[in-house]
């Protein structure tokens, strides 16, 4: 689906180099300043302020690979992003509260709440990669960056995503990472690291050095610019879109001067104020718009895209999570997206809850069949049968039916069969029946013991190391 | 005449005209105006206004933070004389605000900042990314009635616990109310670290401010 105009397309690309040039990003690090102003970009060392000349922009876009790999820990779990690989879906990150779908309470999340969440996810094949989906407050605050992908890398063998916030947590986090995967990032990266921009047009200054590490060490990096229509974004969608190209191209620059040829994920993930009290919204319309003019333009550049659906703003699963989340995942994909994040969450990404993953695993198995790459050829008409049933006949006996049935979308819990198959229990009932059936009955894959004893002593190290 | 020049002060805070606001502040003091009447018979009609179509739904946020700018604007105009004046006339309260050590993310607080300026609060804005020492230092020096500490990421939200202990082993803790807020905070965190009050919104900050100060 191509959402904007040839001329709408180039008038964005013009004005999201207009701002990096005329107006600047501030970069925040000396680090990156050095690598900018050696490539040719116009630096003030004073303010920060950095102006991208757009031959730079460019000459770094094409540096990007169009596909990305995601590995995993058990490689069969292994994604690969973009240059036309089929959708992915990721779960959202960081949420700080754990909901009881059931009894209505909500409190912050623990270490034990992430191993379940992961665990759950691990067992869904909805689900291609993870982002630890709740911030665990029991955590010590000084090793939780590192206990939290021990955690998620222990409860799930799939490629781990998140976000590492300052330098020294690189090389305790590579040193765990590569004794996982049983080799080096740059041949199985098992961890991508998300860096988001500060909106408006801004890096952060702790978390722009690790990002550059991580990328010379060969980890992927997801570009997540978050600008919010109305406070940190003006408020229209084609200027949200600008501010996020913005920073997202800004970021492409200074990732590949650092590691040419790094392979990065582009993320928009845009918001926008609630216009009666601030508060942060994630799903309104105008917000989808914007994402589908930044997946236009990123598309073109040849980046492959993470997208969003879920983590929008109601309250609980409920009607308005529905349509929020496939509303979201539909457009965001039918525009190009590669792969997409946000299941599992919603209340404005700040809640999680297992009647959540469980759901939005079946809506993202219907999302990931309304885009697979069904061909409308002669083959997939199936003329012979129509010929050969002819009028008033069934289709129930074609060996077409018989073969094709299995592909068809089965939802694991969303209702079909009559009223009163269903009656007696809830929709959210029976998905929090599910997440519990395969809590008990699913199995990791597990690490060996020498390497869990290595995540250990690392762990245990750093903290002896900056107590 | 001067009928006239109060409406149009009060326009220029509805319309959120801040620099409109300040000629016609000044255009007041020339024409022999107290700075008194000017404030309350002018630009705090305007901000009523702003406020009763807010609670309408006929205005939103950013007409609120534009007609708090605006009557910032003339406030800053009419100080000397409001100082001056033997009305005596004192600010709703004091306060100091910051994003705390590890974030800077500030939307939040600037609007928080700009609101309780319009509520007739004295507020000393010291920024982003403040360590708890640094606010121990503004309390000192300012003297609020109220601290205000915003987090908008869960990794910096204990550095508001950190601070209020800071406060405490300053010997400060007593003398300055604690107000926290931002994106992950709860009511049930201001409680757990022992803050005196909590705001889910910019809205909400402004009303527990007042309630802090007893004049809610």
């Amino acid at each position: 689906m191509t959402y904007l105009s040839a001329t709408e397309r180039a008038e964005l690309i013009e004005q999201t180099f207009t701002v990096l040039e005329e107006v600047g990003v501030a970069f925040n690090t000396p680090e990156a300043l050095d690598l900018l102003e050696e490539a040719g970009a116009l630096v003030d060392r004073e303010t920060m302020l950095v102006r991208l000349p757009r031959g730079l922009v460019e000459r770094c876009l094409a540096l990007a690979p169009e596909q990305v790999l995601l590995a995993a820990r058990d490689p069969r779990n292994d994604v690969l992003v973009g240059g036309g690989a089929p959708l992915s879906s990721s779960s959202s990150g960081t949420a700080n509260y754990w909901y009881d779908d059931l009894t209505g309470e909500r409190r912050p999340g623990t270490a034990d709440d992430l191993r379940t969440i992961m665990r759950l996810f691990d067992a869904l094949p909805e689900y291609d990669y993870v982002w630890p989906t709740i911030s665990a407050r029991d955590l010590d605050p000084l090793t939780a960056n590192l206990e939290i992908e021990a955690i998620s890398l222990r409860s799930c063998a799939k490629h781990v995503q998140d976000e590492v916030r300052s330098i020294e947590y690189v090389e305790p986090l590579l040193d765990i990472f590569e004794a996982v995967a049983g080799a080096p990032m740059s041949e199985r990266p098992i961890f991508s690291n998300i860096n988001c921009t500060i909106a408006p047009l801004t890096h952060d200054a702790e978390m722009t050095p690790a990002s550059i590490a991580l990328a010379r060490a060969g980890v992927p990096l997801v570009i997540m610019p978050m600008p919010q229509m109305g406070t940190t974004a003006p408020l229209s969608s084609p200027a949200l879109a600008v501010v996020a190209l913005a920073e997202l191209a800004s970021a492409v620059v200074l990732f590949q001067l650092a590691a040419p040829g790094c392979p990065l994920l582009a993320s928009p993930q845009g918001a926008m104020a609630d216009l009666r009290n601030g508060l942060y919204l994630s799903a309104p319309p105008e917000v989808a718009f914007a994402a589908l003019a930044c997946i236009d333009v990123l598309k073109s550049w040849g980046l492959p895209v993470q997208g969003g659906s879920f983590g929008g703003d109601a309250k609980a699963t409920d009607f308005q999570d529905g349509v929020e989340g496939t509303f979201h995942g539909l457009l965001d994909s039918l525009s190009g997206a590669d792969t997409l994040v946000g299941p599992g969450e919603f209340d404005s990404a700040l809640t999680v809850s297992l009647g959540a993953i469980v759901l939005h695993a079946d809506a993202t198995a219907l999302l990931k069949k309304a885009l697979q790459d069904t061909p409308f050829d002669s083959a997939s008409m199936l003329i012979d049968d129509i010929r050969a049933v002819g009028p008033g006949g069934h289709f129930m006996g074609c060996r077409s039916t018989r073969q094709r049935a299995r592909d068809t979308w089965q939802p694991a819990v969303m209702r079909r069969g009559t009223f009163e198959s269903h009656s007696g229990s809830t929709l959210i009932e029976d998905a929090v029946a599910r997440a519990h059936h395969l809590l008990a009955t699913h199995e990791v894959l597990p690490i060996a013991d020498d390497v869990e004893r290595h995540i250990d002593s690392v762990i245990a190290g750093f903290a002896a190391a900056n107590a | 005449m001067s009928e006239e020049l109060y409406a149009q002060m009060a326009q220029s805070v509805i319309d959120g005209e801040d620099e409109i606001a300040a000629e016609l502040a000044q255009k007041g003091i020339d024409a022999g105006l107290s700075a008194g009447d000017i404030l309350d018979k002018g630009f705090v009609k305007g901000i009523e206004e702003v406020g009763d179509l807010f609670g309408k739904g006929e205005f939103f946020l950013p007409e609120l933070v534009q007609g708090a700018e605006a009557m910032k604007a003339a406030v800053a105009v009419l100080q000397p004389g409001l100082d001056a004046s033997k009305e005596g006339r004192q600010p709703t309260g004091v306060a100091v605000a910051g994003t705390v050590a590890g974030d800077i993310h500030e939307i939040g607080k600037t609007i928080v900042c700009s609101m309780l300026s319009a509520a007739g609060f004295t507020v000393t804005d010291v920024g982003c990314d403040v360590p708890p020492e640094a606010f121990v230092e503004s309390v000192k020096a300012v003297k609020p009635d109220i601290l205000l500490l915003s987090a908008l990421l869960t990794t910096t939200m204990p550095n508001q616990q950190k601070t209020i202990e800071a406060l405490k082993v300053a010997g400060l803790r007593e003398g300055v109310k604690v107000m926290i807020g931002g994106a992950p905070t709860t009511r049930a965190w201001s409680d757990e670290i022992g803050a005196d009050g909590y705001a889910e919104d910019a809205i909400e900050a402004v009303a527990v401010a007042k309630t802090l100060m007893g004049v809610g």
